[in-house]
């Protein structure tokens, strides 16, 4: 079964544009989230802003760990987000 | 088209030319093929600029010495960042200390500043070009136990080519508790500026000249440790965040950028940055420029009644310097070089009235030759030659 996204919202796109480019670095960490990580404009039931969200695989089981590994990422690289969310 | 055709570009202080070949493919590139407003839609045109933007952000933040790329925010040149710092900063009431090698970018708007009740002190400098150390730590203690709120620092002099001791004026602003604007318009790109390493700092640079790009591409970039929240921006609008409210947001870059961003340009300025990283690096490329600004500056303080300021040899300097010849206005050598030899530089102030009275050259000027990376050696022995043979014409008031 598939559909289950996580989304990370951000206030700011230049953020955004960091944490897809973190997301989709080749080899590396540990911290590297599930594959898939692109950004796409944010589902408007999770915000009424214009802007775009890293959406990410969360997997069939353990959706926490996919959003754990998006968190350790964006931590390790300093990069400043609002929140994750699921839709 | 023969060798004696060929342009002698020496006005690269103004602007540097010719740009990496990369720089108009990468603009043509983003106009044809990722046109979207960056950082706006969520369409793929819209998030392919967005990358852009980001990788000129990114390269920028590298080449400043900056660990966060969000601590760089986008503007349109030098000019429009030192007045996003200085009008967003100072109030009625403050003291501001700049030094005597300033550029009217900053020279204006503080001059504007001071007639809305903000105390502005000048930092003398030596004849050199050289910033007195103890005027300024004295001038930013203040009096009355007021100290300055900022320290605005010409980097690289524009007209002679001194350079300031960042390290050493980013310790005065410390001791006194102000935070220093560093104009590095003439040095972002080239110099290792280690902004995070300079305490409560920002930087004002600009895009076309030592990073290669197009203009209309500049921005201010802050330190580790800059309290940002005390700039008040100046222009407020769109940035295509936090759109229910109608305040600007406060975060960064996003408090900075108001408007369309320069898509187009930020991709030339990515290039350009990326051309230097590939050519290099800096540290190479401003060696090789300052080995070719030391050879114009022996080969023309040779020449008969060649007169030559700014550092003396040896001293830090950037990859500019000035001269007058005797008997020549700046004028007529400037037309003389340019039409005779092809030999293309900046004659007159150069937006730097104040900077010539420190030399001694005001109101006059000097001319001024500037070498860039596409600059060879032969380009400074027939710059030489030319003067050489001005000189012994004798001259053209
Ligand atoms: C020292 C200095 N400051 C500021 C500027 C302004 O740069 P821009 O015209 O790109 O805003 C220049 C160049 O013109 C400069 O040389």
């Amino acid at each position: 079964m598939s559909g289950r996204y996580g989304y990370v919202l951000f206030h700011t796109s230049a953020a955004a544009f960091r944490a897809e480019k973190a997301a989709r670095e080749p080899g590396a960490s540990g911290n590297r989230p599930s594959t898939g990580a692109r950004l796409v404009p944010t589902p408007r039931a999770l915000s009424s802003d214009c802007g775009v969200s890293l959406r990410f695989d969360l997997g069939e089981a353990g959706a926490g760990d996919a959003e754990r590994a998006m968190r350790a990422l964006l931590d390790a690289r300093g990069i400043p987000f609002d929140r994750i969310a699921e839709a | 088209m023969g060798g004696d055709d060929r342009i002698v570009y020496l006005d690269n202080a103004a602007t540097s030319w010719p740009k990496p070949a990369g720089v108009a493919d990468a603009m043509a590139a983003f106009l044809r093929d990722s046109g979207g407003n960056p950082g706006r839609s969520g369409h793929r045109l819209s998030i392919a600029a967005g990358r852009v933007v980001a990788e000129a952000r990114d390269a920028v933040a590298e080449a400043l010495g900056v660990g966060d790329p969000l601590r760089v925010a986008f503007a349109a040149n030098a000019t429009a960042a030192i007045n996003a710092a200085l009008f967003g900063v100072l109030r009625p009431g403050d003291l501001v200390v700049a030094d005597g090698m300033a550029h009217n970018a900053v020279a204006r708007p503080l001059t504007e500043l001071g007639r809305m009740g903000v105390s502005v002190k000048w930092i003398r400098c030596g004849r050199d070009g050289s910033i007195d150390l103890a005027h300024a730590e004295k001038l930013v203690r203040g009096t009355g136990g007021r100290a300055a709120r900022m320290l605005v620092v010409t980097h690289g002099s524009n007209v002679c080519g001194s350079l300031a001791p960042l390290g050493e004026l980013a310790g005065v602003a410390a001791r006194h508790g102000a935070t220093m604007l560093v104009d590095a318009a003439q040095t972002a790109g080239i110099e290792d500026l280690g902004l995070d390493s300079l305490g409560d700092a920002m930087v004002a640079f600009t895009g076309h000249k030592a990073m290669l790009g197009p203009g209309g591409t500049g921005g201010l970039a802050f330190s580790r440790g800059a309290d940002i929240g005390r700039v008040r921006p100046l222009v407020r609008g769109g940035t295509g965040s936090a759109s229910d409210s109608e305040d600007q947001p406060a975060f960064m870059p996003d408090r900075l950028e108001a408007g369309t961003a320069n898509g187009p340009g930020l991709a030339g300025l990515a290039a350009g940055l990326g051309w230097i990283a590939g050519n290099g690096g800096r540290g190479a490329i401003r060696d090789r420029e300052l080995r070719l600004t030391e050879a114009l500056v022996s080969g023309i303080a040779a020449l008969p009644g060649a007169a030559v300021y700014g550092p003396e040899p040896g001293r830090p300097r950037c990859a500019v310097m000035s001269f007058t010849l005797a008997g020549w206005s700046c004028s007529e050598l400037a037309l003389a070089l340019d039409e005779r030899y092809g030999v293309l530089c900046r004659v007159g102030l150069h937006c730097a009235p104040r900077a010539h009275r420190v030399l001694g050259t005001f109101p006059d000027g000097t001319a001024r030759f500037a070498p860039g990376p596409f600059t060879t050696e032969a380009d400074v022995e027939r710059a030489i030659g030319a003067l050489a043979e001005l000189a012994a014409e004798g001259g053209r008031a």
